[in-house]
């Protein structure tokens, strides 16, 4: 088959590999209808994960149809079409059993070198490294799908593609970045990041009970779709201000955001010497995580607020206002998205027509035009805001 | 007798010592192990076998032993009631930990918290492994979705044993106490002892040890202890060998590879994941080096037996019953997944 496979720092390839194949009984083999390139993947494409090893195949936002189930799997069968959750679960550890699918002991291969790492290791990702167990990812025309009995959730209308797409992985990880706030009617919640995943947070945001939403970006056309399609009042960091942190509070009333939201992660745009102070730590490995959003975040947030971190932030930061925030009295939440439990909800909101994800998509190429994709997703060219692939 | 009786009261007045910081927090997680009304005589046969003289308290605990000890030593002049009597016993026994770097319960009951030095246990005449060539090996997991009955009968059948350790070859029991046991060595040999249990409480231990002459003297136990809430069972590993000397020493030290507790932390992995997923984690990228050659090794353990042989579960004497221990979430049910139903691995069969 062909699948889009790491090669490097920068460099992905359409390649030729073998097809895979039912291992364990509770895989199911899927054909791929429509896959889609996420900003966690641009993380892998800059070398900021480790143990990524060449010719990886990536992806983890993928749907299609069951070819074949292992002997495991009673409630899926060939020809079923199913959206798959990035995360891999196994429905039974404690975690599994209370909705946090994404702390699983045990779908990951790779456990030991994460415990290793974090102190503890936590699921198994499609597509994510080594550390994350290796799996092959969807940007491929066949992928193998472990536990495919709890993670695969069936798509019975005849919905197109383009609108349930995003279950799998950042209309989910919105909206847990939204309800971690435990938002309240007329809060005032600010996203940092009008990129795929800020957009599904502005929009949920809303749906859970904000009065206002305001998004932060340097972009003018992202800016522009989180004000267009849900709503959102915009700033540009770059243009609006000198001072994210002030203006937020003068647009609050002096109060500060209720709730802030970090849908940027590990690598924020930062300007100025700051910035390059922080570049040069990351490069010569003294921090690995340029936090400028998060400081931001933790600074801007009201009292009593709550911190909410979809970004993926993977090792060390310094500078961590701590201060400020046991004094403002915050709340961190923070994590992968346990996807599973929101895939059949958000599915509900989307057949009843309440939202259409498929809004956000800029670009519909095929899976050769991956390596490309990339270069532009990354660079925030052709006013791209998501990439689906089709195999 | 008078000497445990010391040290148990030294252990219970931890308590007090522990009150302060780091030091306690030592003190503390060592007492956990050494709980000395649970512990006795459970983990091991030799309790009353044998004490150790060798040093299992680190040096932290021996400075808080001094410090506390000294400190009780001298409430125990200020008071003039009885109870300055016990204070100064316990005290005494602080001091001496503390002075020698010994504890006495901890090497009684085969608890050692000196962790860069070299463990104690069982020593003596009638040792089962030479403390000052002791390899242990100390394990601890939690399990969700079974009893404690329920695991506690998959292990007390040892022959069940080398479903979980990979080194293990097999194990033959020939009565309630007695078993062989053969584990594999390099080059396609065996290395076989005989051996047997010590000490057994339903549900919550099982201690064996090898029987003397044997060529690798080992001893270990495993705890069972269920959490409140549903919460799953805590199951505690304790491994102890002595390598033999000259070549069959090279030998057993490649059985167990380069990090023997590395081994057992992943066997026991693998156990778990097979207990509560039904399977074994597999990722694979076919055809490329390394990577494939993992991937196949998995492949074969999670086609092959050692998934269905958990199975091992279903063997349980007949009438016993199987409570259904996958509790349905809301979220099953919302995603249409009949959790009544058997976990996955019963279906292997
Ligand atoms: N927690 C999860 O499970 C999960 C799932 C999916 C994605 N993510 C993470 O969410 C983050 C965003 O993903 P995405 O797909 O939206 O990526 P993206 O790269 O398309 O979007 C990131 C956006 O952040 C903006 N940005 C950069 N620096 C900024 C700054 N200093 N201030 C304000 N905005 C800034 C960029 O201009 C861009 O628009 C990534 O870190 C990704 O890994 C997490
Ligand atoms: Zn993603
Ligand atoms: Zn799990």
């Amino acid at each position: 088959m062909r699948a889009c496979c790491w090669q490097g720092v920068e460099k992905v390839q359409v390649d030729r590999v073998p097809d895979p194949e039912i291992i364990n009984p509770r895989d199911a083999l899927v054909r791929i209808t429509s896959t889609a390139i996420c900003g966690s993947d641009l993380h892998l494409y800059g070398g900021k994960v480790p143990t990524m090893k060449r010719g990886d195949i990536l992806g983890h936002e993928f749907m299609g149809v069951v070819e074949e189930v292992g002997k495991g799997v009673r409630n899926l069968r060939k020809g079923d079409r199913i959206a798959v959750p990035f995360d891999i679960a196994c429905g039974n550890c404690y975690y599994c059993q209370n909705d946090l699918w994404s702390l699983c002991d045990n779908s990951n291969p790779n456990a030991a070198a994460l415990e290793e790492l974090n102190g503890f290791s936590s699921s198994g990702l499609f597509g994510y490294s080594h550390l994350y167990g290796g799996y092959a990812g969807g940007q491929a025309e066949y992928v193998r799908v472990p536990f495919a009995d709890v993670g695969g959730l069936k798509i019975e209308s005849g919905i197109e593609d383009e609108k349930v797409l995003f279950l799998t992985d950042i209309f989910p990880t919105g909206y847990q970045a939204a309800e971690q706030c435990g938002i309240r009617r007329g809060d005032v919640v600010a996203v940092w990041g009008a990129g795929p995943v800020g957009q599904f947070a502005v929009a949920s945001a809303f749906m859970l009970g904000a009065s206002r939403v305001l998004c932060i970006d340097r972009f003018d056309y992202r800016l522009a779709k989180a004000r267009d399609l849900w709503g959102a009042e915009i700033l540009n960091y770059e243009r609006d201000t000198d001072d994210i942190v002030e203006t937020l509070k003068q647009m609050t009333g002096g109060r500060g955001p209720d709730h802030v939201i970090d849908a940027v992660g590990m690598e924020a745009h930062g300007t100025g010497f700051y910035d390059e102070y922080e570049r040069g730590k990351q490069f010569a490995k003294i921090q690995t995580d340029r936090a400028a959003v998060l400081r931001q975040a933790i600074q801007a947030c009201g009292k009593g607020g709550t911190v909410s971190l979809p970004g993926v932030y993977t090792g060390f930061i310094d500078k961590f206002p701590m201060g400020q925030a046991f004094a403002k009295g915050l709340t961190f939440k923070m994590g992968q998205t346990n996807t599973h439990k929101y895939m059949r909800p958000l599915l509900e909101k989307i057949e009843r027509g309440e939202i259409d994800p498929s809004r956000i998509i800029s670009h519909v190429v095929k899976l050769d035009d991956a390596p490309r994709m990339y270069e532009v997703f990354q660079e925030k060219r052709d006013d791209c805001l998501k990439v689906v692939l089709k195999p | 007798m008078t000497m445990v009786r010391m040290a148990d009261g030294a252990a219970a007045l931890d308590e007090d010592a522990a009150t302060w910081g780091e030091a306690g927090r030592r003190a503390r997680r060592a007492r956990s192990h050494a709980d000395p009304q649970k512990e006795h005589g459970r983990h091991g046969a030799t309790a009353h076998e044998s004490r150790g003289e060798g040093r299992n308290v680190n040096a932290v605990e021996r400075a808080l032993s001094l410090a506390a000890g000294a400190w009780l030593a001298s409430m125990a002049l200020k008071r003039k009631d009885w109870s300055a009597l016990a204070l100064g016993v316990a005290g005494g026994a602080l001091l001496e930990r503390g002075v020698s770097g010994h504890c006495p319960v901890y090497g009684a009951l085969g608890v050692t918290t000196a962790r860069d030095e070299r463990p104690t246990r069982l020593h003596g005449a009638a040792a089962t492994v030479d403390a000052k060539k002791a390899q242990r090996i100390e394990r601890a997991m939690t399990i969700h979705g079974r009893g404690a009955d329920e695991l506690y009968l998959f292990w007390r059948r040892l022959e069940n044993l080398p479903r979980i350790f990979q080194h293990l070859e097999s194990v033959t029991e020939h009565d309630a106490r007695r078993s062989r046991w053969v584990a594999k060595a390099p080059a396609g040999r065996t290395v076989e002892w005989e051996a047997e249990i010590v000490n057994e409480v339903p549900g919550e231990v099982i201690a064996w040890k090898s029987l003397p002459g044997s060529q690798v003297p080992n001893a270990g136990s495993v705890n069972f202890r269920e959490l409140p809430a549903g919460r799953g069972v805590e199951i505690r590993v304790v491994l102890e060998y002595e390598p033999p000397a000259g070549k069959l020493g090279v030998a057993v030290a490649r059985l167990f590879g380069e990090e023997p507790a590395i081994q057992v932390r992943e066997d026991l992995r693998r156990y778990k994941a097979l207990v509560e997923a039904g399977e074994l984690p597999v990722s694979e990228i076919p055809g490329q080096g390394e990577r494939a050659r993992v991937a196949e090794f998995n492949a074969q353990v999670s086609r092959g037996d050692t998934g269905a042989d958990l199975g091992g579960f279903q063997e349980r004497a007949p009438g016993e019953a199987h409570e259904p221990t996958h509790v349905p979430t809301p979220a099953d049910a919302e995603r249409g997944i009949n959790t009544s139903e058997p976990a996955t691995w019963e279906a292997r069969t």
